[in-house]
């Protein structure tokens, strides 16, 4: 494969990745940059990867859980030195005032709809706390939300 | 009290583990209580997909993106192994049209 279909496959994944990044920082100029850091991120440090991918390796889902590992510490960095600069929540659903790791597990798992184990290695967590966390966060926007259950 | 099925406790399971649950599958198929039990689960299932936001990149940001992911890619072309090759042939080749004839 040539760099053109890196290319088309890095701009296939924008899109969740974005869905993502937004999730997890609710604000569109900083959720693409945190895509586009993420991108430049993974192209200098994971270049086995993309090597791999160029030689026609079947890799393009781990390219996708490195993409969303990128993308999901980027963000908890940047949610830290914006909450310090700021605590204003742009965004009224009660969905955005679970915490950020709630809300990327809920997106992971039921959007992207991953594995477990593969959750695992983007938030770096164990599957218990994950399906705790998971769970805890399901019935408190449910609640909130109060729709009919 | 509602009327329930003492095997709908096991419906998601059955959903998800379809191969597991396989004893069941008839059971569930007929029981009337079951049936609605599974359209609840399936009503709470698609309230809660909804309740999950779904972001989208607006067209400016996507075109913004696909030409910082062009940059980057393109730098990425600079910097393979073949370019940088490239490059010392050329340097090589400096040396032997340029710089040896002045020392002779």
């Amino acid at each position: 494969m040539d760099i053109s279909g890196l290319e088309r496959y890095l701009n296939n994944q924008y899109n969740s990745l974005y869905g993502f990044a937004y999730i997890l920082v609710p604000d569109e100029l900083q959720a693409s940059q945190i895509c586009i850091d993420s991108i430049s991120s993974f192209l200098l440090e994971c270049k086995d990867l993309v090597s791999d991918f160029l030689d026609d390796k079947s890799v393009n889902q781990e390219i996708k859980i490195k993409l969303y590992q990128f993308v999901y510490n980027l963000s908890v960095k940047r949610d830290v030195q914006l909450t310090t600069l700021s605590t204003e929540n742009r965004n009224s659903s009660f969905f955005y005032q679970l915490d950020i790791n709630k809300r990327g597990i809920i997106y992971l798992r039921d959007r992207s709809q991953l594995l477990l184990s593969e959750i695992e290695l983007i938030v770096g967590r164990r599957n218990y706390e994950i399906i705790n966390d998971y769970e805890l966060a399901k019935n408190l926007v449910q609640l909130k939300e109060q729709r009919p259950l | 009290m509602s009327e329930a099925c003492i095997f709908s406790s096991n419906i998601i399971l059955a959903k998800k583990y379809p191969e597991s649950y396989n004893l069941l599958k008839k059971h569930l198929e007929d029981c009337c209580l079951c049936q609605k039990e599974i359209e609840k689960i399936d009503r709470d299932e698609s309230t809660w997909f909804e309740m999950i936001p779904c972001p989208a990149p607006s067209d400016i940001i996507k075109s913004a993106a696909q030409r910082e992911i062009h940059e980057l890619t393109k730098n990425l072309i600079k910097h393979s192994p073949s370019e940088s090759k490239n490059k010392k042939l050329s340097v090589k080749e400096f040396i032997l049209k340029k710089v040896l004839p002045f020392n002779r």
